[in-house]
């Protein structure tokens, strides 16, 4: 059967009534848990999976998929609205949609996420429709040191991000992130680290914790005292919904970059949408330096929403393939696979069509409920920002609570909150920027991880990393990545100096 | 722009700090225990091999922050004779906020997750607006109810009914 046969086919199968609701009600519990800090689709799909035991494996799957991709979308909604990135993807999106909520463009913000989510979601459909055999054979090539090379390109990208500090505060920023990530009990060897026999500590720090605290109260903290002496301006809102054709123009070859990158990202598995996002972020940024970049560009969204939607259905790809989990909710929804007796494998597309078809036909499907419901939504997402200043402050403050108890629903998980809120506000006093640490944060495990398999590799011998191509171009790219604005700045230095 | 005099020592500062933290980090990876059966399996790799790294290049690191500005001091310790006035810095707001979590954490295995929220909202929300009164009550009760219904209800995430109140349910 040709590959629009099977579609067809796949069609027929995710539109039957009961398969079509499923998979609406995966993409709007999905949503929700993506807005709330904490929850995530790995919790939601756990919480779940006892109650498909005797359900028919289809819709089953078909919720999950909505949830992971709902979330993917949820998490960009309070991250421009309140600046608390509901899941790792959307840290991106907070870094530049959270300033345009600000200057009172939240529905063009929320419509661009909504848009861009859209985009790189149709996008790595399609690519997951037509490549994913062929990428699941191409992916085979990477092994630990490529990987390890990938993430050190990619912190090495995130440190260029930043506007308004150093570079040596980047990679110190970043050390940081790496210092927290090792506290906790080593991946490797099981050993305990830095837990200075906290119990708590033992299974170490969450990201969602860090979040919480460095971005969402920290802003409580910052803007308590402005706000009680009413000098927090109240934000206007532009009604403005709609996207124009100028900004159109501006964004839509931001998505479809974004979107070919996140879903290369996404097949690499235990890379996902904290390597990706950054990276679609970096290139645009190089691509239009004069953009408005940290002050609320649109393109930032634009990027980090079309890049991690995308990304989403790349990490598929290893999942259904060759049953590699490539991310935390994909190793998660592969258990959900095992536990409805599916065997993710070359095998389940010649084995199990209707089911594997149906559930790509799902995302087409999934996708476009998305943009449907929330696009009308936009207008009242939005309102939440018209809300009374210490209403909605005090509504952070209760949610961010509520966000870091449910991470692991224990009372120090809160305490850490308060004391990471703190350390965000020092970090931005010394204008540490707090991006890289949080990135640093959740790639510290893998890179470590491929640390430990490149040293069993390369049997201690570092000139491994020289001899491998595909190592070889990440260490030039983030060379090049370091030294370009320098070299480039001293020679407008002494271009300057000369005339 | 030119630094001044006082920039150069606020980057001293962070620098100093930077280094007291990866210095403190690398050591306490000393302190990490090995685990030998694991180390001859894995071929030699051991749980400090990535602390010790991440000290190393931290360190490297805040010495770029710290070398130049120390540097950068002294030459404009040179030239710069202007004394600037210290930031005000107003905490009492920041600690009220602090306070009130810790407070509410305490109270919260006593009195319960709505009890307490109840409570700590209408202070917070008091502490800075005291003129909408009638608001603030309706929002304190509202909202505590309505999250303590859809965590324990809908999403199996069981918020704290308190000690005292334990007896009852």
């Amino acid at each position: 059967m040709s590959m629009f046969s099977n579609l067809a086919m796949g069609f027929s199968v995710a539109l039957t009534p009961l398969n079509f609701l499923f998979a609406l009600c995966g993409v709007i519990i999905g949503q929700i848990v993506g807005i709330l800090p904490g929850l995530g689709p790995i919790v939601t799909i756990a919480v779940l999976l006892p109650f498909t035991y005797n359900l028919d494996p289809v819709p089953a799957l078909m919720a999950f998929s909505g949830i992971y991709y709902g979330s993917q979308f949820g998490g960009a909604i309070s991250a421009i609205l309140v600046n608390a990135p509901g899941t790792e993807a959307a840290i991106i999106t907070a870094m530049e949609g959270y300033p345009m909520a600000r200057k009172g463009k939240v529905g063009l913000a929320l419509a661009t996420a909504a848009i861009s989510s859209f985009v790189g979601g149709i996008f790595g459909t399609v690519l997951l429709t037509v490549f994913s055999q062929q990428l699941a054979s191409l992916v085979i090539n990477f092994a630990a040191p490529e990987y390890l090379a990938l993430m050190i390109f990619a912190l090495i990208c995130i440190s260029g991000l930043t506007e308004g500090t150093t570079f040596p505060k980047c990679c110190m920023s970043i050390c940081i992130g790496l210092m927290i990530g090792t506290v906790g009990l080593d991946k490797v060897t099981s050993t305990q680290r830095y837990t200075f026999g906290i119990l708590n500590l033992y299974e170490g720090i969450s990201f969602v914790i860090l979040a919480i605290g460095m971005f969402a109260f920290a802003e409580v903290l910052r803007n308590l005292r402005r706000m009680k002496e009413h000098e927090v301006q109240k934000i206007v809102i532009d009604d403005k919904v709609k996207i124009s054709f100028k900004e159109w123009k501006r964004i839509l070859p931001t998505q479809l970059r974004s979107s070919l990158s996140g879903f290369f990202i996404g097949v690499l598995p235990g890379v996902g949408s904290t390597t990706s996002t950054p990276l679609a972020y970096l290139t645009e940024k190089a691509l239009d330096p004069k953009g408005d970049w940290g002050n609320g560009e649109i393109k930032g969204v634009a990027a980090g929403e079309s890049s991690n939607n995308s990304c989403a259905m790349g990490a598929l790809v290893p999942l259904l393939t060759m049953g590699i989990p490539g991310s935390g909710t994909t190793a998660i929804m592969l258990s959900a696979f095992m536990i409805l007796g599916i065997s993710p494998g070359p095998l389940l597309f010649t084995n199990q069509p209707d089911l594997v078809w149906g559930l790509i036909a799902s995302f087409f499907i999934g996708t476009c409920i998305l943009l449907a419901i929330n696009m009308p939504l936009v207008k009242y997402f939005s309102k939440i920002v018209e809300l009374p200043n210490e209403i909605l402050f005090i509504s952070v403050f209760l949610l961010a609570v509520l966000g870091a108890y449910s991470v692991s629903q224990r009372w120090f998980d809160v305490e850490l909150m308060l004391i990471f809120s703190i350390i965000g506000l020092i970090f931005s006093k010394f204008k540490f920027p707090l991006t890289p640490c949080l990135v640093a944060l959740l790639l510290g495990d893998m890179m470590e991880i491929n640390l430990a398999r490149s040293v069993v590799i390369c049997e201690h011998n570092p000139a491994i990393f020289f001899q491998r191509p595909i190592v070889a171009v990440f260490i030039l790219a983030s060379i090049v990545v370091v030294a370009f604005p320098r070299l480039k700045r001293l020679y407008k230095k002494r271009k300057a100096q000369k005339a | 722009m030119k630094k001044s005099k006082k920039d150069y020592l606020f980057e001293s500062m962070i620098g100093v700090i930077s280094l007291v933290i990866s210095v403190a980090y690398f050591a306490l990876s000393y302190t990490i225990g090995r685990n030998v059966s694991m180390k001859v399996q894995m071929n030699s790799i051991e749980p400090t091999l990535f602390p010790r790294a991440i000290g190393v290049v931290a360190i490297i690191i805040s010495l770029t922050i710290l070398i130049p500005a120390v540097l950068g001091y002294i030459r404009a310790s040179s030239t710069d004779t202007t004394t600037t006035e210290r930031p005000k810095v107003i905490t009492k707001d920041r600690l009220v906020i602090v306070i009130s979590l810790i407070v509410y954490l305490i109270i919260m295995q006593y009195i319960g997750y709505i009890v307490s929220t109840i409570i700590v909202a209408l202070v917070i929300l008091n502490y800075i607006d005291k003129s909408k009164w009638k608001r603030n009550l309706i929002y304190s009760i509202f909202f505590p109810i309505v999250c303590f219904f859809v965590f324990n209800n809908l999403l199996s995430i069981w918020l704290p009914i308190g000690t005292i109140f334990e007896a009852f349910f």
